[in-house]
């Protein structure tokens, strides 16, 4: 039979309630003047019994909890709170946004003929760092030298050769300084799609290609070719970086900043000076002026308000533990908000995928284990 | 000549050399086992062993990566009992790491529709 704590310690529940700093020490980070404190997460179930809390996950707790706020979304990057959740969880995912979301990066490159100066291999390694505008999710990875189809890879050609140009016929990009030479800068503007089996249906609606035009790759001077032909194909950041689609994911704690004693007069404007990150504001309050705490999203942690020792014992500084506030930069692969989907989608599969080997494990042990019984019978019944 | 190649540290080889999940019963306390997971890292023994300390009847869970040119992690876990066991509990923890997952993939598209008419 099960062991049942719960039943067995009628005076722990859910809604239990901590001494004030003990809550404190579950919830917050201090930052002190010197070193944080607090910083790991107590995470066991049975850490609260004697105060009557339960610790325990439950998905009703969680729902409870759990909170999403987006705070700012453009085409490239966002900002998203997430609270209520661990860090195990927030750090799963920053790591799994920078190595674990596929996405398409030129692998193989065919050169043709290449009379610039950059080694065959620095421009390879150039184009394979080249973010590409492509839905990942309609590519299959290609093992190794699988068979080259279009559902493996996305076939570019970059055909540029460097002549003199006719007087100062050549005035395309804005103030560039070419002599008049024609093509002398190779931008990743030139790479052309060569679109394979039934891509250009596929894609007719999705440009494929270079997420910026103006990536410079190589510079030529006249009479220097390059001409070659590169496949892209489906990877993760942890193979390479140039698959990740974010140039970076990172989260911070929540700051808080508290009050200990009510900062006035002189001193609140002495406050609002020290900090560099403009998170104080003074107003009236009964006729004094009082500090207040106005922008505490803004803070850097840079303890400038708490650097002197008399300003430490009335300004408190603290992270709210299970607060994270995420950026999520994106290459231009994919929007952000549709990486975050990815990454939890990645999360979610690793988790049944796991859940399932360890299902076939047990069985397979199970059954090795019946079968041993079986065989060991079967030699012992001539005897 | 020695460097393994890259997708080593996530793929599984295709000769069926190496297992992705092998359990071992650990013999010295009551209700333990070690689960070792080939081509994983920190991504998921963390969350793993978070999630698992999280359970009431789970006694000691703990996970490390026994060598960083090597990549595998070892989970160790011991339950009060074997009802839960110890591969149960695992269980149970990518169960419940599923449903958040689900509860942050819904919440998450509900904050973008309610995201986009405020943004203009």
């Amino acid at each position: 039979a099960r062991l049942s704590t719960m039943s067995s310690l009628p005076h722990v529940n859910d809604g239990g309630v901590l001494p004030a700093h003990v809550e404190e020490q579950r919830t917050r980070v201090a930052m002190d003047a010197d070193a944080p404190r607090y910083t790991s997460t107590v995470e066991s179930a049975g850490a609260y019994f004697a105060s009557g809390l339960d610790n325990s996950f439950t998905i009703e707790r969680f729902k409870r909890e759990f909170k999403i706020e987006l705070q700012s979304l453009t085409d490239e990057e966002m900002v998203v709170d997430l609270i209520g959740v661990d860090a195990a969880i927030a750090n799963a995912f920053r790591r799994i946004l920078l190595s674990e979301v596929p996405t398409m990066a030129i692998e193989k490159v065919f050169i043709l003929n290449n009379t610039s100066m950059l080694d065959d291999e620095v421009l390879a390694h150039r184009l394979g760092l080249i973010p590409i505008k492509a839905d990942s999710r309609y590519f299959h990875e290609r093992a190794g030298d699988e068979d080259a189809d279009e559902h493996n890879v996305i076939a570019f050609r970059l055909q540029v050769a460097c002549h003199k140009g006719s007087g100062k016929a050549n005035t395309s990009s804005a103030g560039d300084k070419n002599d008049g030479l024609i093509n002398s800068r190779v931008l990743s503007g030139a790479l052309q799609w060569i679109p394979q089996g039934d891509q250009e249906t596929r894609f007719k609606d999705q440009s494929i290609g270079p997420v910026h035009n103006d990536i410079l790759i190589a510079k030529l001077r006249p009479g220097q070719e390059i001409a070659l032909e590169c496949w892209c194909e489906k990877g993760v950041g942890k193979t390479h970086a140039k698959w990740s689609p974010v140039s970076t994911a990172s989260y911070r704690l929540l700051p808080e900043i508290r009050f200990r004693k009510p900062v006035t007069g002189s001193d609140a404007q002495e406050l609002l000076r020290k900090c560099p990150m403009r998170v104080f504001d003074i107003e009236d309050l009964e006729g004094v002026a009082t500090a207040r705490v106005a922008r505490p999203r803004n803070c850097s942690m840079c303890r400038e308000c708490i650097r002197e020792p008399e300003w430490a014992d009335r300004v408190q500084l603290t992270r709210v533990r299970n607060h994270f506030i995420f950026t999520i930069e994106s290459t231009g692969v994919m929007p952000p908000e549709m990486l975050f989907k990815q990454a939890v989608q990645v999360l979610m599969q690793k988790s049944a995928d796991l859940s399932q080997l360890l299902k076939d494990a047990m069985i397979g042990q199970a059954n090795e284990a019946s079968m041993a019984d079986a065989a060991a019978e079967e030699t012992a019944e001539p005897a | 000549m020695n460097k393994p190649d890259d997708f080593e540290c996530w793929r599984l080889p295709d000769d069926d050399s190496v297992q992705k999940v092998t359990c071992k019963k650990d013999f010295k306390v009551p209700n333990a086992m070690m689960i070792v997971i080939e081509r994983e890292d920190h991504t998921l023994g963390n969350l793993l062993r978070m999630q698992l300390l999280e359970d009431d009847q789970v006694l000691f869970s703990g996970y490390r990566v026994p060598h960083p040119l090597e990549p595998a992690i070892q989970v160790k876990i011991q339950t009060r009992s074997q009802n839960p066991g110890p591969v149960q509990a695992v269980q149970n923890a990518l169960d419940k790491l599923e449903d958040e997952l689900k509860i942050m993939k819904d919440s998450f598209a509900q904050a973008l529709r309610d995201f986009t008419p405020a943004q203009q």
